[in-house]
């Protein structure tokens, strides 16, 4: 552990990951409640759009893959709103066309230069200390945010009817929602990778979905999953020379098939 | 003098989707009264009480409560829907889902306080379910999940009550104490209720007052004029047979409905 920390940059993607690791998890419990693993899933692999347009660009890849998918995640809520179609098939077709859109904005590109499977599928070298503020200011304003609606978010993930009897403007809470997901994803793709961020989108959540009966004891659970899962898979990705998004996910998938096992019966 | 009006529609319609739940429907709900409002399946009557907690906008006519639009008057209203849907493993307990009841009042970025949790024992206590406080929800039985909604309801101690069948699940026992709650709400509290059933005997033995919706209302008054009337028979779309049960109340409707187009409401 000594030799791993004594370089730089495993510092920084041990500090990126305990604050994206925070970030994903605290936003997985909500995303486990409310079953929106999917559209969770579908943003961030919508993200990749959003690097290969800023990469066609020539503007800052972090920058344009966060205005790229926050639009993505307010049009998927707002498709999932008009109530025509199920919200399960706004995420799909979203998702394809973002997906779409980043090949072909690749492919209009003649020997571009950007480190794409870094971006795909996450790397510890790849995190800079420009990545460390901008996770350490996501964190920030998810937790002011989360606090602040955090009766809320319980009652729209509990009874969506009743947070509208109550005057909760339950469109405007999604898309609260949906942005903070967005920022989150895109804060965590070069530790994780557009492809795997979902990871810890979605597992913690589910692990504490199993293990505790409380909404409070949810959080606390979700992310002592997650950064278990960050430490042990950024140790793993040094160890053996293999990507950090991959390497992170796997832990988690190991921890949440523990929990399945061991999870209490309620009764 | 009569007492005022607490809730008042005015023509309004609510169309699904080019069919009509409610078609010009007028009416005045009067102060510290108990309302009962019956009608066939389909007939309107969910989509009338979501109408007055705002959960439905019409498409045209107006609604008021307590002189407001519905969602400015949402801290005076206590709704009781039927049987939410929620999954056993939800993490919530029975106390926190009564204590969502107060988030209107509490308001965003602030957390219950003192007063919130006295409100909520208070609200526990009036259904007798104090013992359950520590329940998870979704464990509850059928009936244990109605009275919860029902503290729910009473935590923000509304003034006007809109309970949705609300003695679905409900065993006979139970459904007596439900009533006299019901009674003691109005005597004590002074609130003003409107409930949705289907026990056209039981409720027209306990309401002040009776309405009998099919989109349109047929009969607004005391119960025994719409039962005198026969306008219970007419809004069902049927041949309707009052069958007398105890005290002369009519203790159902049966007859032979008639095959007139109705749609979900």
């Amino acid at each position: 552990m000594g030799e791993m920390l004594s370089h730089e940059f495993m510092v920084r993607a041990f500090i990126a990951g305990i604050l994206v690791g925070t970030l994903l998890a605290s936003l997985s419990v909500i995303v486990a409640l409310k079953k929106l693993s999917f559209m969770g899933a579908g943003i961030s692999h919508s993200a990749f759009g959003g690097i290969a347009i800023g990469a066609l660009l020539g503007v800052d890849l972090t920058y344009s893959a966060l205005v790229f998918s926050i639009t993505i995640a307010l049009l998927i809520g707002w498709l999932s709103r008009r109530g025509r179609i199920h919200e399960d098939i706004s995420v799909g077709v979203v998702f394809a066309a973002s997906m779409a859109v980043g090949v072909v904005c690749l492919g209009l590109m003649r020997g571009y230069s950007i480190d794409l499977f870094s971006y795909l599928f996450g790397s510890i070298l790849a995190v800079s200390q420009e990545d460390l503020a901008l996770a350490g200011a996501a964190l920030a304003a998810s937790a002011v945010v989360m606090i602040y609606f955090y009766k809320e978010f319980q009652v729209y993930c509990f009874d969506e009817e009743w947070a509208k009897v109550s005057g909760v403007n339950v469109d405007r809470l999604q898309d609260v929602l949906l942005t903070l997901i967005a920022g989150a994803i895109v804060v965590s793709i070069k530790l994780l990778g557009a492809l795997l961020v979902s990871a810890l989108l979605v597992i913690p959540g589910a692990v504490a979905y199993q293990l505790a009966s409380n909404y409070k004891v949810q959080f606390p659970i979700a992310i002592a999953c997650s950064l278990v899962s960050v430490i042990l898979g950024l140790t793993l990705s040094y160890r053996f020379d293999i990507a950090s998004g991959a390497a992170i996910a796997l832990s988690a998938c190991g921890i949440f098939l523990v929990s399945t096992i061991f999870a209490p019966k309620w009764e | 003098m009569s007492a005022p009006y607490v809730a008042q529609m005015e023509n309004v319609t609510v169309l699904y989707r080019g069919i009509a739940a409610l078609d010009n429907v007028s009416l005045n709900i009067q102060a510290e009264t108990i309302t009962g409002l019956i009608g066939p399946n389909g007939a309107g009557k969910t989509t009338l009480l979501k109408a007055f907690v705002g959960l439905v906008k019409p498409d045209a006519g107006k609604v008021r409560v307590f002189g407001h639009p519905p969602g400015k008057a949402h801290n005076l209203i206590g709704y009781v829907p039927q049987l939410i849907k929620v999954e056993s493993n939800f993490p919530v307990q029975v106390r926190e889902v009564v204590m969502m009841g107060r988030y209107g009042l509490i308001g965003s970025g602030r957390f219950p306080g003192l007063d919130d949790r006295e409100a909520v024992d208070e609200a526990m206590a009036r259904v007798n379910i104090g013992e359950l406080a520590n329940k998870r929800f979704g464990a509850l039985s059928g009936g244990e999940k109605q009275k919860t909604l029902i503290a729910r309801a009473l935590s923000s101690r509304p003034r006007l009550l809109l309970l949705d069948e609300p003695t679905t699940g409900v065993d006979s026992p139970s459904q007596d104490i439900f009533y006299q709650l019901l009674h003691e709400l109005k005597k004590d509290l002074g609130m003003t209720i409107l409930l949705v059933s289907h026990d056209i005997g039981v409720i027209t033995s306990h309401a002040d007052d009776l309405i009998c919706i099919n989109q349109k209302v047929y009969s607004h008054g005391a119960p025994g004029d719409a039962v005198g009337k026969g306008l219970i028979g007419e809004a069902y779309g049927c041949e309707a047979e009052i069958l007398l049960h105890g005290h002369s109340a009519p203790h159902r409707v049966v007859g032979v409905h008639s095959h007139r187009e109705r749609h979900d409401g």
